[in-house]
């Protein structure tokens, strides 16, 4: 007997109390309340996964721009607007707010492309030194020497750890970073200006599932038997035509003004729209094609009414300075694109107020709020207010069906209650409250629901953190690609689960949990004791 | 602990139809005795025990009968027709053993966690500072009671004496100072029942306990010290079992 009473003491670790007892007998001996901690599970890891891939698209979204077109940027489009190097000046005075600034022209573009297409494109002219400063330029060339494969690439198939192309990458890396190519035509020293376009635009290189770009198609070749062959061209090794719309400073059209690049290199964002059609040249040359360079302007108009007037006055000439559409500025970290945006708001109405007259005034930038000194999130407004208003939605629909979970509980826990109505009535004979009976529903609740968010949150963290690879399974096996680049903007699905989303998730998941067993909680305290027992 | 009910009714409403089970019944039970209530199915016996424990409520008001007081049922010093809630829930547990017919044990517990819910009930989250000690009683009475070989096993591998003999014992683990006890036999052989009822009878000359049978039975009956036969929810006979017999 001694041993029997031993035997269940340690039984009793946690069973303080009945319900403890009562909630830990029924967990174990119960299989449906399981099936609703599945049930918990499976809604827990549904929200949290879409809520990770829907929530990091725009988190990518947002960190991407920074490291595409810096924190903030002031545009004057089209004409553009003179004196940056001035304005670039006193941004950079508080280095405390501004960590670097750099002028660019953006444009619209036709390019003639090497396999002979002819696309709508964005131009992009910029100063390689400065912008290298305010957005990830450098880290965004993509053909360059490489030690260290890609995650994916197991077998080492990128020609770019190849070391027998190494010198060739090495040049074309140089080549991209200042944007200009040595001209062999005019001999050693000697630089032409160069382009690098995105990688998605030329149909050059594709991408492989490991995520290394191969070189395999580009030109047809009639080989010596007759069959046409589709052969790899190096991108780097080919040029590219841009034909460009220039307006002078009163916004009237000049003429179309070709260019002939030979490309430096390619780059990679993750962006694929911005990937597939942009190219960047450098700022100097694009405003020679745009006529924004810096000119002598001439009163030609003076000069021959009185040409031959020792006394006219002498023809009036005066020198346009050199425009750009936009300058872009990055913040150290931990200065917000906010707090920028004021900052740049404040200088620049400082900077109008300097050259009163000659760029876009203060007041206009002012009446303009929002749309010429912008963040990239005011630049985006409407794919990031899109992007949070899409996934607010689906996740107040994902909760909605959530409350399935809770009526399964519900309905899971009013059927036991029924089952265990003469236990009930026992309970209640022997003195236990309606309070007590109910605390044992509810925590019968509390516990799936932990179980079930446990195992949810794991779940989920299994699936986002390696939904690509998953993704690529369902492609290749299943002929299933969900995730186009083309739609979808960004080449990888987001693959981070937040701590305060999986906090969150996980809580609610308890809440509808203990959401369900309410009711069956308040039927259980209600029940007579005299009736429940004598329930058949 | 004495026992007093006077003026009880009770009214039942069944398919829209209501159904009187008790109709004014009063009744007296001295401290350490033990009265046995009989009489036909559907006389109000087990209704009336029920009013004892605390396990339902008479009816509030007299149908009919102005005269008479409120209804009213102590326990001691305790009106238990005033008690309320948790006040209530107290009582039973701390001053009312219930044995039933069926046993009403909690199929999934052990014949040892089933005793000792009733101290957990009775102790709340103090039972857990005296865990060892309680268990070790609740095992110590299923020893005495015979099951001490028994105590890891489920009710549904007992036999109808075995699992009666550990509602028994759950009853009086709190030895509470009223038992009220409904059909206890009815469901055993002689032999068993008669075990059942000598076990009752330690019970009560050990504490000195108050105790109501409901009993079809003579035999039963007979081994009690008053029988009191109920008819149509009325009282029809109060006596000491040496009178009737």
């Amino acid at each position: 007997m001694r041993n029997g009473a031993c035997l269940h003491t340690s039984t009793y670790a946690l069973a303080h109390v009945y319900q403890a007892l009562l909630t830990r007998i029924y967990l174990t001996s119960k299989v449906m309340p399981l099936l609703a901690a599945v049930a918990v599970t499976l809604c827990t890891a549904m929200v949290l996964v879409v809520w990770s891939v829907m929530g990091g698209f725009l988190t990518m979204l947002l960190s991407t721009g920074r490291s595409m077109v810096g924190d903030v940027s002031i545009t004057w489009p089209t004409t553009g607007f003179a004196h940056y190097e001035r304005l670039i000046e006193l941004l950079e005075q508080d280095k405390a707010m501004v960590l670097a600034a750099t002028p660019v022209i953006e444009t619209l573009a036709m390019a003639s492309l090497p396999d002979d297409r002819v696309e709508a494109v964005t131009v992009r002219g910029i100063d390689p030194a400065s912008y290298s400063k305010v957005v990830d330029f450098d880290q965004s060339l993509w053909w360059r020497p490489v030690t260290e494969a890609l995650p994916r690439d197991k077998s080492r198939a990128d020609v770019r750890l190849d070391p027998n192309y190494a010198t060739d990458l090495d040049q074309v890396l140089t080549d991209g970073r200042r944007l200009a190519e040595p001209d062999r035509n005019v001999g050693p020293g000697a630089l032409v200006p160069a382009a690098i376009p995105g990688i998605e635009l030329l149909g050059l290189s594709t991408r492989s599932p490991e995520g290394f770009y191969s070189v395999d198609r580009g030109r047809v070749k009639l080989t010596a038997t007759g069959d046409v062959r589709n052969v790899g061209v190096f991108a780097p090794a080919t040029r590219i035509t841009l034909r460009v719309v220039p307006f002078d400073s009163q916004g009237r059209e000049v003429s179309l003004v070709p260019g002939v690049f030979p490309i430096a290199n390619e780059f990679r964002t993750g962006v694929y729209e911005v990937d597939r059609r942009t190219v960047m040249v450098p700022l100097a040359r694009l405003q020679q094609m745009l006529k924004m360079d810096q000119a002598t302007i001439v009163d030609t108009q003076s000069a021959e009414n009185d040409a031959f007037s020792p006394d006219a006055p002498k023809p009036g000439v005066r020198i346009a300075p050199a425009r750009v559409t936009t300058v872009l500025v990055r913040a150290p970290n931990g200065i917000s694109p906010e707090t920028l945006r004021e900052y740049c708001e404040g200088v620049y109405a400082s900077f109008a107020a300097e050259f009163a007259g000659q760029v876009p005034s203060g007041d206009l930038m002012a009446r303009n709020r929002g749309r010429i000194v912008r963040t990239w999130e005011d630049q985006n407004a409407t794919l990031v207010g899109a992007v949070r208003k899409e996934t607010g939605l689906v996740l107040m629909l994902l909760w909605l069906i959530s409350l399935v979970a809770s009526f399964l509980i519900l309905a899971i826990f009013w059927a036991m209650i029924s089952e265990k109505t003469k236990d009930i009535g026992t309970l209640r004979a022997i003195g236990a409250s309606g309070r007590g009976i109910a605390g044992i529903w509810l925590a019968y609740g509390l516990v799936i629901g932990i179980i079930g968010s446990a195992l949810g949150l794991a779940l989920a963290s299994v699936i986002v953190l390696n939904i690509n690879p998953i993704h690529e399974w369902l492609g290749s096996a299943l002929g299933l690609y969900v995730w186009d680049p083309r739609v979808y903007y960004f080449a990888t699905i987001p693959n981070k689960i937040e701590l305060h989303r999986a906090l969150t998730v996980g809580l609610c998941g308890v809440g509808f949990s203990l959401l369900g067993a309410i009711i069956p909680a308040l039927r259980a305290a209600a029940m007579k004791p005299v009736a429940a027992l004598r329930f058949e | 602990m004495d026992l007093h009910a006077a003026n009880l009714f009770k009214t039942y409403t069944l398919h829209r139809k209501r159904v009187e089970v008790l109709r004014g019944v009063s009744l007296e039970v001295p401290s350490g005795a033990c009265v046995a209530v009989v009489g036909k199915s559907g006389s109000g016996k087990s209704t009336l025990l029920h009013l004892l424990g605390g396990l339902d409520r008479p009816d509030k008001a007299n149908p009919g009968q102005a005269d008479l007081g409120p209804a009213q049922v102590r326990a001691g010093e305790t009106d238990v027709t005033r008690l309320r809630g948790s006040a209530l829930d107290r009582y039973r547990a701390q001053s009312v053993g219930f044995v039933f017919q069926l046993y009403h044990l909690l199929p999934e517990l052990s014949v040892l966690q089933n005793v000792a819910i009733a101290a957990m009930v009775r102790h709340g989250l103090a039972f857990g500072a005296q865990r060892g000690a309680q268990m070790a009683k609740a095992a110590a009475l299923l020893t005495s009671f015979g099951m001490g070989h028994r105590l890891e096993h489920r009710p549904a591998e007992l036999s109808g004496g075995e699992r009666q003999r550990v509602a028994l014992a759950r009853a009086l683990i709190n030895r509470p100072p009223l038992l009220f006890a409904d059909e206890p036999t009815g469901n055993l052989d002689p032999s068993t029942g008669g075990q059942i009822l000598d076990l009752l009878d330690a019970y009560r000359r050990e504490t000195g306990a108050t105790m109501v049978i409901v009993t079809h039975s003579i035999e039963v009956a007979s081994r009690a010290d008053r029988v009191v036969r109920l008819v149509d929810g009325r009282i029809v006979m109060d006596q000491t079992v040496q009178a009737v017999s």
